[in-house]
């Protein structure tokens, strides 16, 4: 019994050793809308912003957060929140970030949290991708692919 | 009875579509009419319920010419019929964008309940966006306000009120 229990700590402590909890981000599901509609004169810079959605999952046993990101399509990228309260609503700004939860996922999704592209350099048209990279409090920097699709 | 009982006249408005001619609400009684307030630099709300609209005018393609669908600007600084006619183009749709003066569009938003207001946002001086009133109203052939919808609700409940209203209008 000693020996049994001695090799359950043994293998207890090497676990801990070996996999201290961290977290491991995959970035999936990641589109934009498009900014210009077919037939239009693609010269003229891009009025709105631009807006990103993706799904963040976090297969670690440690929280991370985004909490930037980057593209070269724009100028700045803020990371911001629809809501909505009854029939109003507003946009704040998450300048803190956002948590991923450990073995949970984030979803940026419409209506909700999202990326909004600010000063796009080009328009973004359906069928097209650019990339993005994402920032995170833990976790090493990732650069995803974006399509562009919709409207 | 399908409804309740209207309540009140969605009250007349005249204002400037995307291509610079006047837009009277009284001009398409006889119509369904979808109105929704919004605006052009608008990310994430705004997209959704145009995205929806497409679904729903081309799910009502039949009886095209008797439902009119109407965007009203709840940012006239920057929505010149220009710019919202390029935004509308991004949706491939027939939708009526208007703007108008600040004092025009102000007795618009009071008659219809509208909260709007400019938050600023980016690094850009002057950069903003305006949290706003996200309801969709839904206006009958006679020019009464008859429901009212959440930005996210599903174009199949809309197409299918919109064909009551326009059977009501057929009926005996």
């Amino acid at each position: 019994v000693t020996r049994r229990l001695v090799r359950a700590g043994v293998f207890l402590v090497l676990l801990g050793a070996c996999s201290p909890p961290e977290p491991r981000i995959t970035a999936r599901e990641a589109w934009a809308r498009p900014t210009w509609g077919d037939g239009a004169d693609p010269t003229t810079p891009p009025a709105a912003p631009g807006v990103v959605y993706l799904v963040l999952a976090n297969r670690g046993g440690r929280a991370d957060a985004l909490v930037s990101a980057t593209t070269e399509v724009a100028a700045l990228v803020e990371i911001h929140e629809t809501r909505v309260d009854g029939d109003r609503m507003r946009m704040v700004h998450l300048t803190e970030g956002v948590p991923i939860p450990a073995r949970g996922q984030l979803e940026l999704r419409p209506g909700g949290v999202h990326l909004m592209l600010i000063d796009l350099a080009r328009h973004l048209r359906a069928g097209e991708s650019f990339g993005l990279t994402l920032r995170f409090a833990h976790s090493a920097a990732q650069t995803i692919q974006v399509e562009v699709r919709g409207p | 009875m399908p409804y309740p009982e209207p309540v009140e006249t969605a009250e007349d408005f005249t204002l400037t579509d995307q291509e610079g001619r006047p837009f009277r609400l009284a001009d398409h009684r006889g119509r369904v009419v979808l109105l929704f307030f919004g605006f052009v630099h608008c990310p994430d709300v705004c997209p959704v319920t145009l995205s929806t609209w497409g679904k729903v005018q081309a799910a009502l393609d039949d009886a095209r010419d008797r439902v009119e669908f109407v965007f009203v600007t709840v940012d006239p600084e920057r929505d010149t019929p220009e710019s919202l006619r390029r935004h509308l183009e991004i949706y491939g749709q027939e939708f009526h964008g208007l703007t108008g003066s600040q004092e025009q569009l102000a007795g618009v938003y009071e008659a219809y309940g509208i909260f709007q207001e400019k938050v600023p946002v980016g690094s850009s001086a002057g950069g903003y966006v305006v949290d706003h009133s996200t309801r969709m109203l839904l206006i009958d052939a006679t020019g009464r306000l008859r429901l009212r919808y959440a930005f996210d609700v599903a174009a199949e409940d809309i197409v299918h009120d919109v064909r009551r209203l326009l059977a009501e209008r057929a009926g005996p």
